[in-house]
C-alpha cells in the first residue's frame, strides 16, 4: 500500500502518494510529474541523509506523513536565477569576481555593507519636509535609474538641513573612504584626496550652492560646446580632466594653475587653457583655494604645500548628475546582502519572500518585515 | 521547570526532523532507526545561496552523548568543506565554534546545523574556496 509523503522546496509543498517498494529513482519520477522539475534535477534530503536513486523508499524507512526536501540541482536553480533577474544571468558569475569591487556610482546601491545612503532614511531625519529624492525617481528596486535634475539639486542644496546633512556626511571617514574609492580619479590622487575632503573649505565648497551652481554652470557650458579640451585624455567624459594625466608632472602644473589664476603660468595664457572659464575674476570658485602665501610664486610645481585641489575631482562629481545614473544590473540577493541576512537572523528563512519585501520596501529592512508580517508578498 | 530527559528530547528532535518541521535549509535524523539510544544521526545542510556553498549538500555526522542535552553533541562534516570552524584534516565541527562553546541546554541540533550554515554564509566565509563537491572527508 502506497504512503502519502510531503515534498518540500522553498516555497513549495506537494503531497505525493508513493508505494514504500519504489526506488527512489521512480519516486522522483513521480515527484516530477506533480513539480515539474526533471527527475535529473532532484536531490532529495530525508532525515539528514541525501536519498541514493537505487535505493527504495522502504530501506530510508520513509513513513506516511514525512516530508522530504526536494533541492534542486546547479544547472536548474541556474535557469531559474536567469529567468527571475532579467539581466542577472551574467552577474551572478559577475558578483563572486567582483566581490571587491566598488559600484562606480552612489547610486548602485548596497556595497560591502556600507551603504552611504542610509542616513538619508535614517529615523533623525523624519518630520524634517526634506526635498528628498521622491518615490517617483526609483525604480523598482529603490535604485535612482534618474538622478534629480539640477534646478531640484540646487534647491535641495540651499536647504540647511541637507548642507548640514553633507557636512556630516563628509566628516564621516567611511564616507571619504567610500567616495575616494568610487572615483578611480579620487583614488590616483591618494592619500591627497583625503586631506582635500577633510578641509573645512572644501567642505564648504561641496555644500555651498552659489559655488555649485557656478560650477553647473561651467560644465553645461563646456559639455554644451563639445570642444573636449583635454579630451584625449578623458575619452567620453563631457568634462576636461588634466588632472588625468599619468605623469606627475603635468598634474602638478594643473594644480598649479588652478591654484595659481592670475600667476604668470604658462598655462593660464595658453588661449586653449581650459581653466580660462575657471579665471574670471569675481566668480572664480576656486581662488580661495590658493594658498595666499603661494599666490605669487611661480606654482613650484612638485612641492605642494597644502592638499592639492584638482578640477577633475569636481568634474567628476558633478558628472554624476549629468549622467543618467547607471542602473543597478546586480542580482537582488547580492544588492539586499546585508538586509537579508538581518532577516534571515530575525528568523524569515523564506528567501523568495524575503528578496520580493526587500524589493517591495526598496531595499528597508523595517519594511521589509512589515510586508513579511502582514503577509503582503 | 523541569528538565525534559535525553529521549524524550531526542525523540522531539527527530520527529521534527522526519516530519520537516524545521527550516528547509538543514535536515536530519537517525542514522540508524532501530538504535534506541539515538546517539549516532545524519544531518545535512543545504549550502546557503549566492555563496560559494550555493546548491550544495553538506552531509554530517552527529553524535548525541549520553548526557545530552546537557552537553553538545559532536558534529563531523563527512562532505569536505572549508570553513574556519571545522578541522580540515577531520571535518569535525571545533569545540570552539560558539554555539558548541557556549551551549545551552535550550539548544538542539538544528540550532548547531543552522549557525552552521549561518557561518557559511557569512560575508567572511561565504567566498572561501571550497574543495571539489562530493569529496568525503
Amino acid at each position: 500500500m502506497s504512503i502519502s509523503v510531503q515534498i518540500k522546496s522553498g516555497q513549495n509543498k506537494w503531497d505525493v502518494a508513493v508505494e514504500p517498494s519504489n526506488t527512489i529513482l521512480e519516486f522522483k519520477e513521480i515527484i516530477s510529474k506533480a513539480s515539474d522539475i526533471p527527475a535529473g534535477n532532484q536531490r532529495l534530503i530525508y532525515s539528514g541523509k541525501i536519498l541514493k536513486d537505487a535505493e527504495t523508499v522502504e530501506s530510508y524507512k520513509i513513513q506516511d506523513g514525512h516530508s522530504i526536501h526536494l533541492v534542486k540541482s546547479g544547472d536548474a536553480s541556474a535557469n531559474a536565477a536567469k529567468s527571475s533577474t532579467a539581466a542577472a544571468a551574467t552577474a551572478n558569475a559577475a558578483a563572486g569576481s567582483a566581490e571587491s569591487a566598488v559600484p562606480t556610482n552612489i547610486t548602485s546601491g548596497q556595497t560591502n555593507g556600507f551603504n552611504p545612503l542610509a542616513d538619508l532614511t535614517s529615523a533623525r531625519y523624519a518630520g524634517y519636509n526634506l526635498p528628498m529624492p521622491s518615490a517617483d525617481m526609483f525604480g523598482p528596486d529603490g535604485g535612482m535609474t534618474n538622478m534629480p535634475n539640477q534646478d531640484d539639486m540646487l534647491s535641495m542644496l540651499e536647504n540647511p538641513v541637507f548642507q548640514s546633512q553633507m557636512n556630516e556626511m563628509l566628516s564621516n571617514p567611511q564616507m571619504v573612504e567610500y567616495m575616494i574609492n568610487s572615483n578611480p580619479q579620487l583614488q590616483a590622487l591618494g592619500p591627497q584626496a583625503r586631506e582635500m575632503f577633510q578641509s573645512p573649505f572644501f567642505r564648504q565648497m561641496l555644500t555651498n550652492p552659489d559655488m555649485i551652481r557656478q560650477s553647473m554652470e561651467m560644465a553645461r557650458m563646456m559639455g554644451g560646446e563639445g570642444v573636449g579640451i583635454g579630451g584625449g585624455l578623458n575619452g567620453d567624459s563631457s568634462f576636461p580632466a588634466p588632472g588625468e594625466t599619468s605623469t606627475e608632472s603635468a598634474t602638478a602644473e594643473d594644480n598649479a594653475a588652478a591654484r595659481n589664476p592670475a600667476a604668470t603660468n604658462p598655462a593660464a595664457a595658453n588661449p586653449a587653457n581650459p581653466f580660462a572659464a575657471l579665471f574670471n575674476p569675481g566668480m572664480n570658485p576656486f581662488a580661495g583655494l590658493g594658498n595666499p602665501a603661494a599666490a605669487g610664486s611661480t606654482g613650484a610645481p612638485g612641492t605642494p604645500q597644502y592638499p592639492g585641489f584638482n578640477p577633475s575631482m569636481l568634474a567628476s562629481m558633478l558628472q554624476q548628475p549629468r549622467q543618467p545614473a547607471q542602473e543597478d544590473t546586480r542580482p537582488p540577493e547580492v544588492r539586499y546582502e546585508s538586509q537579508l541576512r538581518q532577516l534571515n537572523d530575525m528568523g524569515f528563512f523564506e528567501f523568495d519572500r524575503n528578496i520580493a519585501a526587500l524589493r517591495r520596501s526598496g531595499g528597508s529592512v523595517q519594511g521589509a518585515l512589515d510586508a513579511l508580517l502582514n503577509n503582503d508578498v | 521547570m523541569s528538565k525534559v530527559p535525553r529521549s524524550f528530547r531526542l525523540l522531539e528532535e527527530l520527529e521534527k526532523g522526519e516530519k520537516g518541521m524545521g527550516p528547509e535549509s538543514c535536515s536530519y535524523g537517525l542514522a540508524d532507526s532501530d538504535d534506541i539510544s539515538m546517539t549516532n544521526w545524519n544531518g545535512t545542510i543545504l549550502g546557503p545561496p549566492h555563496s560559494n556553498h550555493s546548491n550544495r549538500i553538506y552531509s554530517l555526522s552527529i553524535e548525541c552523548g549520553p548526557s545530552y542535552p546537557d552537553e553538545p553533541p559532536t558534529l563531523k562534516f563527512i562532505s569536505k568543506i572549508n570553513l574556519n570552524c571545522v578541522d580540515s584534516a577531520t571535518g569535525v565541527v571545533k569545540p570552539d565554534f560558539n554555539p558548541i562553546k557556549n551551549w545551552k541546554r535550550s539548544y538542539t541540533m538544528e540550532t548547531i546545523l543552522l549557525e552552521l550554515r549561518k557561518e557559511m554564509a557569512h560575508p567572511s566565509n561565504k567566498m572561501l574556496p571550497q574543495p571539489k563537491e562530493g569529496e568525503t572527508y
